[in-house]
């Protein structure tokens, strides 16, 4: 009876864990779909997010350092069509379409779990928090979604046997007042975008931060440089509204290390 | 004498109406300053690991009868492998103090009105809001690592935090259970904690002296002490669950 009682325990937990993970991928693949065309990426794209007006209550500033509300993804994506070389975007198309065909959402990394690292994480329409860290000559970026901690160096010029990883190597800089990030060595497995665009290992991408509207928004100015799988470097651009001092930091929880729970996007 | 009351007066009045004028940051920014010569800003790692965690003035943490039991039962069946310890295995912020007695490096970074914690175990943020009250019971969202607020006490930082999310399998029916330690020590929702930092020996140590508060479980309150030595030039890594992580076994461990 023990031996029973134990195996219905574990078939219990089995298919409680197997609904608990499957419901939690399922919202996460309605948040993609929701913010997700149907289809390629630039049917469907919301527009410029940086004509959208300031909210009356935003609170002012003269530093980087504070809790920004990203408004909605980078303005810039609906030029894919032209930008990405044909071939890479036709497999790309064609994996999206795979997925629908077989009934599930194209998965990004952050889908399942897994860091969106860059520059995908850049376009994610959450909170950003930056934190300047003189003493650890660092600038860290912390990002909402599934509370990522990415730090960009500033005495740490870019080496040449750096690790591929999903941040990459960043290296910062003050440039007549902005703040100017070059980024290489980024991981493969992490895409352009929230739309889930793939990359090559040579992606390099620069971002250069300005504070604009008596320091209420944070506008960037992203440059993707990746001639695999672009015809020429890409501009997007993005805005950052300031959020009030003490703004809580909410709590992101992804349930990591279950991502065999999901089917492969391709 | 009319004279003198009349300067007295103004300067009272004065004075109230200068410290009511000065925006909060401006404030919490010369809270925080208080402490800058004895900054907690760096990278610091514990200098020994321990499973369980035992009250620092000797014997074992004073569990209530029902709660010694339930962590009897929770042992016996990870020991059993009827179950899992899923704030591990998946990598989910592990709370207070348990993230505090981790075996992996973190990093202070103090700004003007809030002090981040950044673990590199499970990629944890640790916000203390300085000179800050706890949102109002209705307005507080439970989550993993609770709410924390912050203030100088000399060059002690002290810690408050309320707020902690309470799983265990009875309540919500499947193994996902938050505890004290690595061990499984349980806590229920009343669990408070009040910690204070502060440098000690020659400032290369930091000591966090973590005073469990949490009648729903404990008989009385009791304090946990972590020492954790300053890192120079060592970074905070990626870590995702999963893949490889930081080699820790130069971490001193204790049964």
């Amino acid at each position: 009876m023990p031996c029973i009682a134990e195996g219905r325990l574990r078939m219990a937990h089995w298919i409680y864990e197997k609904v608990v993970v499957a419901a939690a991928m399922l919202a996460c693949m309605v948040s993609v779909y929701a913010a997700s065309p149907g289809g390629p990426p630039p049917a469907g794209l919301p527009p410029s997010s940086l004509g959208n007006a300031i909210p009356a209550d935003t609170p002012r500033g003269t530093s980087i350092t504070g809790k920004w509300q990203a408004m909605g993804l980078a303005a810039g994506w609906e030029q894919t069509n032209s930008m990405m070389k044909p071939d890479v975007l036709a497999k790309y198309e064609a994996a999206r379409a795979r997925a629908a065909a077989e009934g599930y959402a194209f998965m990004t990394n952050s889908a399942k779990c897994l860091p969106e690292g860059m520059p995908a994480m850049i376009d994610v329409p959450g909170t950003l928090e930056i934190l300047e860290a003189p003493e650890d000559h660092e600038i860290i970026f912390l990002h909402s979604q599934d509370n990522q901690i990415r730090p960009v160096f500033l005495d740490e010029p870019h080496s040449s046997n750096v690790k591929p990883s999903y941040w990459g190597h960043s290296f910062a800089r003050w440039t007549a007042g902005n703040l100017v990030i070059d980024t290489i060595a980024i991981d493969d497995r992490t895409t352009l975008n929230w739309f889930g665009l793939p990359h090559s290992a040579a992606l390099h991408m620069v971002e250069e931060y300005r504070l604009m509207n008596d320091g209420r928004t944070l506008d960037l100015e992203l440059t993707l440089e990746d001639p695999a799988v672009l015809v020429a470097p890409w501009v997007v651009r993005k805005r950052f509204v300031r959020l009030p001092t003490h703004t809580r930091f909410e709590e992101f929880v992804c349930a990591e290390h279950s991502r065999d729970a999901v089917p492969p996007s391709e | 004498m009319a004279f003198p009351l009349i300067p007295i007066g103004f300067w009272l009045l004065a004075c109230l109406v200068a410290s009511a004028s000065i925006p909060a940051s401006a404030r919490s920014t010369e809270a925080a300053q208080i402490g800058a010569d004895q900054s907690l800003d760096g990278v610091w790692w514990i200098t020994s690991y321990a499973a369980r965690l035992k009250p620092i003035d000797g014997g074992a943490p004073p569990l209530k009868t029902d709660a010694r039991s339930e962590y009897q039962q929770w042992k016996r069946a990870v020991q059993a492998d009827r179950t899992v310890d899923q704030v591990r295995t998946h990598c989910l912020p592990q709370g207070v103090p348990r993230l505090m007695a981790a075996p992996y490096p973190f990093q202070i970074v103090q700004t003007a009105d809030q002090i981040t914690l950044l673990h590199e175990s499970h990629h944890v943020i640790r916000h203390i809001y300085m000179n800050d009250v706890h949102p109002d019971e209705d307005d507080l969202t439970p989550s993993f690592m609770g709410d924390s607020i912050g203030h100088w006490e000399n060059h002690v930082l002290v810690i408050d935090t309320i707020g902690f999310q309470l799983r265990t399998m009875d309540r919500v029916g499947f193994d996902l259970r938050t505890s004290l330690d690595d061990s499984g020590l349980p806590h229920s929702e009343k669990l408070h904690t009040i910690e204070r930092l502060r440098r000690i020996g020659d400032g290369s140590l930091l000591e966090d002296l973590i005073t469990i508060d949490d009648p729903g479980v404990f008989d009385k309150n009791w304090t946990v002490r972590m020492v954790y030595k300053r890192q120079p030039g060592m970074r905070i890594r990626d870590y995702v669950c999963g893949e490889p992580h930081r080699d820790i076994s130069k971490v001193k461990r204790i049964s």
